[in-house]
């Protein structure tokens, strides 16, 4: 039964009463009926609790702060598990044999906030259901997959190809996908584990904490001092160096100036990027993805052992960027893994009264799932707010905030506002704020002078992490961000919007807690993530009901690549960038932005400094970029690939471009339209993910397109038409082979791809301008 | 319904174009927008506006020369701000005695003085919140609460919603709800390129990487085929993202009218921001546009901070720079905005909003800082078709100690019992302007306040 036919039948909660899901033969989730307590709580959550109650009762509020019911808010990573437990509790308090839920709420024993609900009325009744629920049990389990019902998933083998793209920025070998085809999803996490130990899957990674952690900041130039110049660091360690003859070769430079251009680049390079490279590490070397935030160690390069005075580590190759070593730095600093980077402490800058409140702010952010700020959502009233008498301890407007962020804040008292970022173990706290802790433990006054590894372990240890872990997660499989849970019951669409949020919350919730039992091993939770539904949906089942539709929002991948994906996308499946006129190894016209080629900041780009928010939804400019990608790329693809010969060729093996479909009187030649069909197959399979059979429309399409492209150029080519010429375009061939950079052909132009009066290179052109620009080649 | 309507509710709602929607695409040229340009300059951080537009000063010298932590509002004399008869009244920097030996302290009273008479200057916005995300999303939204769209782009998805431009963001808050795509410009160059993508070189029309009947063969080709696609796929997040993609490509042609009003250089900060929205706007592209300074958590050493964020915001003159400097034909900040606009010839058709997160707490702190406080102001200029936004008037007000008083949401007058302008109050004041209060997607995303409180914000000569 679909999920709409059981909505009809929904009465007191507004949602479907259906519960275990199974996947069908044909990939489709189908679902029985049944609601579990946890599934009937979060609706009454969203409809009675937070509506009703929160006001008072969010931790941090009056009503929180004076009994034992504190709601945590919906802001906050695992917020339903958190106040099932707390109104269990409650529930299970009584006075006058009866539960003190059904009291309180009617304003009965002495509640401080009066009457909010009558006996009666539906939100009553809500309770009074709850109430049943808690002393009867459950009465089946939670089952997220309900709210999945009528999906079409991928299998195994369209999953392999997607999560290749998306995890390794690559097309599967013909290998890889013959051992899934075989072994079906016991065979796909081998391939999936290959995939978590290639470079394009870390730079995802890192892309995708770096969009939180905005660290590439650091990056941009002018920025370099960051960590100073004297005392602790020596971030221009370099300049001492002289400029002999091995070191201009040790570091691969050309003269003196550059290899100090190189070694001030890679130094900035690798102290910027510390806090990401060592969440790389954690997870390469698949330790618990705690140890980001509990690494007694401090991860270096050559190049930033040099900058923190580092010399505890040997180097394999004291100039290679790419060599990561732990150092035992604990003895100097006590190490809270990305919490301790002198990188994240000054991204995230503190001052004489923000008392490290920011820093707090990103932990819950970034490493709990608790995006603080929208507890400010509720208005304040500033004008009611005693301003003297420490209003962030004693006005409830306030504490609401800082109730929780402030114990955090003081995890960072050994280090304040301090340009050098010294740490400072004998650090005097703040007594007009809430003492250093985390959540209700208090943090041991033994602990003042190592704050940050206590607070690190709490945080490893609490729920959130890994919920947050698991957000992350998800962000690197989906490319987008989890739901956020529906604001306004009154909202004619609440219905559909909670159900899709809570199909997600309960599959992430899921995800998390097997990543928390299973040793915090992240690369298992991606690999969990890619075979969900969330990323494997691709259509719903053809009869699905129109009801149920808006409830499947949150479901299926669709996320416009960002311009650092798009550009491994382009290399890795064609072996070369994307770039300028007559230049096929170097730059990146998705990713230069030096003011003359770049498209990166126009295109979904992030500067982590001024745009940090990446546009998803495309704009005429974003379209042009995909548009000139397009005709410039395609053309190239196709110059670099007919000046080699057939068997060295990535795409067009099996034919040449002397290759037609019709003769010279318009007769259809065979052979030819054979070919060429085939090879548009080919193409459509590797580019766009499709199998497409003989006679199938979108081959004929595709077909046409060549066929009234080349028949076109021929034509004008032989009426001597202007803008019409029987030479490939010269720019879009290169000099050498492509892929091994030999010579093609020295003066003699022997070997490029120049001549093309039959106008087939031009058509084939046209072909991948239109395949480049698809959908399916733009869009994970 | 008309295609036009169709793609715009679509546009509004977020939901896909359905199949078949193509049909038509020749028809589907973008409207040369000629309305009223609509700029919102968003000040990240929470200005300090009683260093600003609604001034707080010490009794004595004694008293403004106390530094640490002391109950003086700011560090000049009450006697010494600046005003106009309209009661438009600035903080004079230039005497804040850490701050008298910089010229640039000149920046409230240069800026005040000249163009007081055109300003009105909204004080006293209970802005509810002392968050920076909340409170930016606050005055461009009218709305606390995350995920409502900025009224700029509500603004550009009511009059222009075809264009490949309506809306360009240079930060602050854009997000559009799905009302609209917010568009980046930057890199003129790059930008010449994508308008042309057909074109090998952006200057040269002859060579083309495939001529107009090819470039129609793969366009009706791609429509073909997004129309299968959208026949067989049925999930909303997918049929969405294609439906976008489709839409963002309606209005590719019109990127080439752009190219004409281009400048050969743009300058930085505001100025470079407007010159490349003035160009977009004359192309018939550009309906509203958020530039964006910063610099305003002034947390510690205020004065200075506040003095060096208005270097950004307000600027300075032309005069005040030599030849070769960037900004030597046109000011810098706001001076180089207006100064834009009037060489454009487009500053009688176009209505510039000033606002922040929010404003900076009654005095200072331990480091001479101020910290984060729900009241702030707003400043707004300009005219609409000619027709000129009255200036050299304040609305709303605020005590000696910054608390907003209660008005009469009539005639603004301090009335005990009255009410408080709040950001949904500017919200409908910026909605009614541009026209767009009764339009399918302003009602889409209702204000928070009623329509007929404090209806007279905005008022014309």
């Amino acid at each position: 039964m679909l999920l709409g036919g059981a909505l009809a039948a929904s009465t007191v909660l507004g949602f479907a009463a259906s519960g275990c899901s199974t996947e069908g033969d044909d990939g489709a989730v189908q679902s029985d009926v049944c609601v579990s307590t946890e599934e009937y709580f979060a609706t009454a959550y969203f409809k009675v609790f937070k509506a009703k109650c929160a006001s008072c009762h969010q931790i941090g509020s009056i009503g929180a702060e004076q009994s034992d019911f504190d709601l945590r808010p919906s802001s906050e990573a695992g917020f339903l598990e958190a106040n099932l437990d707390v109104l269990k509790k409650v529930a299970s308090l009584s006075a006058n044999d009866k539960s003190v839920l059904l009291q309180k709420p009617l304003g009965q024993l002495d509640h401080g906030g009066g009457p909010v609900l009558k006996e009666g009325d539906e939100d009553y009744k809500v309770l009074e259901g709850l109430v049943q629920r808690f002393q009867d049990g459950d009465s089946c389990p939670n089952t997220q997959a309900r709210y999945l019902a009528g999906i079409e998933l991928s299998g195994p083998d369209e999953t392999l190809r997607k999560a290749a793209l998306v995890l390794a920025s690559r097309l599967p070998t013909d290998e890889e996908a013959a051992v899934v085809q075989k072994g079906g999803w016991d065979a796909f996490d081998k391939v999936i584990d290959g995939y978590l130990e290639e470079p394009a899957f870390y730079s995802r990674l890192e892309e995708k904490y770096n969009d939180l952690l905005l660290t590439d900041f650091y990056l941009n130039g002018g920025n370099f001092d960051v960590i100073g110049n004297d005392g602790e660091y020596n971030p221009r360690w370099y300049e001492d160096l002289p400029a002999t003859d091995a070191n201009i070769k040790k570091y691969g430079a050309k003269n003196a100036d550059d290899m100090y251009s190189i070694l001030e680049r890679r130094t900035q390079e690798a102290v910027a990027r510390g806090s990401l490279k060592l969440i790389s590490h954690v997870v390469k070397e698949d330790r618990p993805f705690t140890e980001i935030l509990t690494a007694k160690y401090k991860l270096v390069n050559p190049y930033s052992a040099n900058a923190y005075n580092v010399t505890d580590v040997k180097f394999d190759n004291g100039a290679d960027p790419t060599e990561w070593k732990e150092s035992a730095y604990y003895d100097t600093i006590p190490q809270a893994g990305v919490l301790t980077d002198p990188i994240f402490l000054k991204r995230h800058e503190t001052t004489d009264t923000n008392r490290n409140r920011h820093r707090a702010r990103m932990v819950l952010y970034v490493f709990l799932g608790n995006d603080i700020l929208k507890a400010a959502e509720r208005p304040l009233d500033i004008t009611a707010v005693d301003l003297k008498q420490s209003p962030t301890m004693n006005e409830v407007t306030c504490t609401v905030c800082h109730r929780v962020v402030d114990p955090i804040a003081g995890g960072f008292r050994n280090f304040q506002n301090d340009a050098d970022f010294a740490y400072e173990p004998d650090n005097q706290w703040f007594n007009d704020m809430f003492p250093p802790g985390f959540k209700d433990t208090q943090m041991p006054a033994s602990k003042y002078g190592e704050a940050l590894p206590w607070l690190a372990q709490q945080v490893a240890n609490d729920p959130g992490f890994s919920f947050a872990s698991a957000f992350v997660a998800f962000r690197v499989a989906t490319g987008q961000e989890p739901l956020s849970p529906p604001a306004d019951p009154n909202d004619p669409m609440f219905t559909s919007q909670l159900n899709a949020y809570l199909g997600q919350y309960y599959t992430l919730s899921k995800i998390a807690a097997d990543f928390r039992n299973d040793g915090y091993n992240f690369k298992q939770m991606v690999k969990d993530t890619v075979k969900s539904p969330y990323f494997r949906a691709k259509n719903t089942a053809p009869g699905i009901s129109p009801i149920q539709v808006p409830h499947l929002d949150g479901v299926g991948t669709a996320h416009l690549l960002t311009p650092e994906q798009l550009d491994r996308k382009i290399r890795n499946v064609f072996g070369m960038p994307w770039a300028g006129e007559y230049d096929f190894f170097d730059r990146s016209s998705l990713l230069d932005s030096d003011g003359s080629q770049g498209y990166r900041m126009l295109f979904v780009g992030s500067d982590s400094e001024n745009v940090v928010n990446r546009i998803s939804v495309p704009n005429g400019i974003m379209a042009n970029v995909i548009e000139r990608m397009g005709n410039e790329f395609g053309c190239k693809v196709v110059g670099a690939e007919f000046s080699l010969p057939a068997d060295q060729r990535r795409w067009f093996k099996n034919i040449e471009p002397e290759v037609q479909s019709l003769d010279a009187n318009g007769y259809v030649i065979p052979e030819g339209e054979t070919a060429i069909k085939t090879e548009i197959q080919f193409l459509h399979e590797k580019l766009l993910g499709e199998k497409l059979e003989a006679g199938d429309p979108e081959l004929e399409r595709t077909y046409q397109l060549f066929l009234d492209t080349q028949q076109e150029g021929k034509k004008a080519i032989s009426a001597s038409a202007e803008g019409y010429h029987a030479w490939f375009p010269g720019e879009c061939v290169p000099d050498v082979n492509y892929l091994t950079g030999e010579d093609l052909g020295g003066e003699a132009y022997d070997g490029y791809f120049n001549d093309d009066p039959n106008y087939t290179g031009r058509a084939w052109s046209a072909v991948l301008a239109y395949l480049l620009t698809d959908y399916r080649f733009v869009y994970e | 319904m008309e295609r036009r309507d169709f793609i715009k509710l679509c546009s509004m709602t977020g939901l896909a174009v359905a199949a078949g929607a193509t049909a038509g695409r020749s028809e589907a040229k973008v409207q040369n927008y000629t309305g009223p340009l609509h700029l919102f300059v968003h000040q990240g951080g929470g200005w300090d506006v009683t260093n600003i537009c609604d001034p707080k000063g010490g009794a004595s010298a004694a008293e403004i020369q106390g530094q640490g932590e002391s109950d003086v509002m700011n560090h000049y004399l009450t006697s010494d701000i600046g005003g106009t008869a309209g009661g438009v009244r600035w903080a004079p920097l230039e005497t804040v005695p850490d701050l008298a030996a910089d010229a640039d302290s000149q920046v409230n009273t240069k800026f005040f003085s000249k163009f007081a008479k055109d300003l009105l200057v909204v004080n006293g916005i209970d802005m509810m919140t002392n968050s920076h995300d909340v409170g930016t999303r606050a005055i461009w939204a009218g709305d606390l609460t995350e995920g409502k769209p900025t009224v700029a782009a509500l603004i550009a998805a009511a009059l222009n919603p075809e264009s490949p431009m309506a809306f360009v963001s240079f930060g602050g808050y854009d997000v559009t709800g799905g009302t609209v795509a917010s568009t980046r410009l930057g890199n003129i160059d790059a930008i010449k390129r994508l308008a042309f993508p057909y074109r090998k070189d952006p200057n040269d029309e002859t060579e083309l990487f495939f001529s107009d009947e090819t470039q129609a063969r793969i366009t009706k080709a791609r429509d073909e085929r997004f129309n299968a696609a959208m026949k067989a796929q049925r999930l909303p997040r997918i049929r969405t993202a294609m439906s976008t993609l489709y839409l963002s490509r309606l209005g590719q042609n019109e990127l080439k009218q752009l190219v004409q009003y281009l400048p050969d250089d743009v300058a930085g900060g505001l100025v470079g921001q407007v010159q490349l929205v003035a160009a977009a706007y004359r192309a018939g592209l550009c309906v509203t546009a958020n530039l964006s300074t910063g610099g305003w958590d002034t947390h510690g050493d205020d004065d200075r901070g506040v003095r060096d964020a208005l270097r950004g915001l307000l600027g300075f003159p032309a005069e005040d720079f030599g030849s070769g400097d960037q900004y030597a034909g046109t000011g810098s900040g706001m001076h180089g905005v207006l100064e834009v606009l009037k060489q454009q010839s487009i500053d009688s058709n176009t209505v510039i909003y000033c606002g922040s997160d929010f404003g900076r707490t009654p005095g200072y702190n331990m480091g001479n800082g101020k910290d984060h406080y729900a009241v702030s102001s707003m400043m707004v200029m300009g005219a609409v078709g000619g027709k000129k936004i009255k200036g050299n008037r304040v609305v709303g007000m605020t005590d000696e100690r910054h608390s907003p008083i209660d008005i009469n949401p009539d005639t603004f007058e301090e009335q005990a019992g009255g009410k408080r302008m709040k950001p949904g109050h500017i919200q409908n004041a910026i909605r009614r302007l541009a026209g767009i209060e009764e339009s399918d997607v302003a009602r889409l995303f209702p204000t928070t306040e009623k329509a007929d409180e404090f209806a007279n914000i905005i008022a014309f000569e």
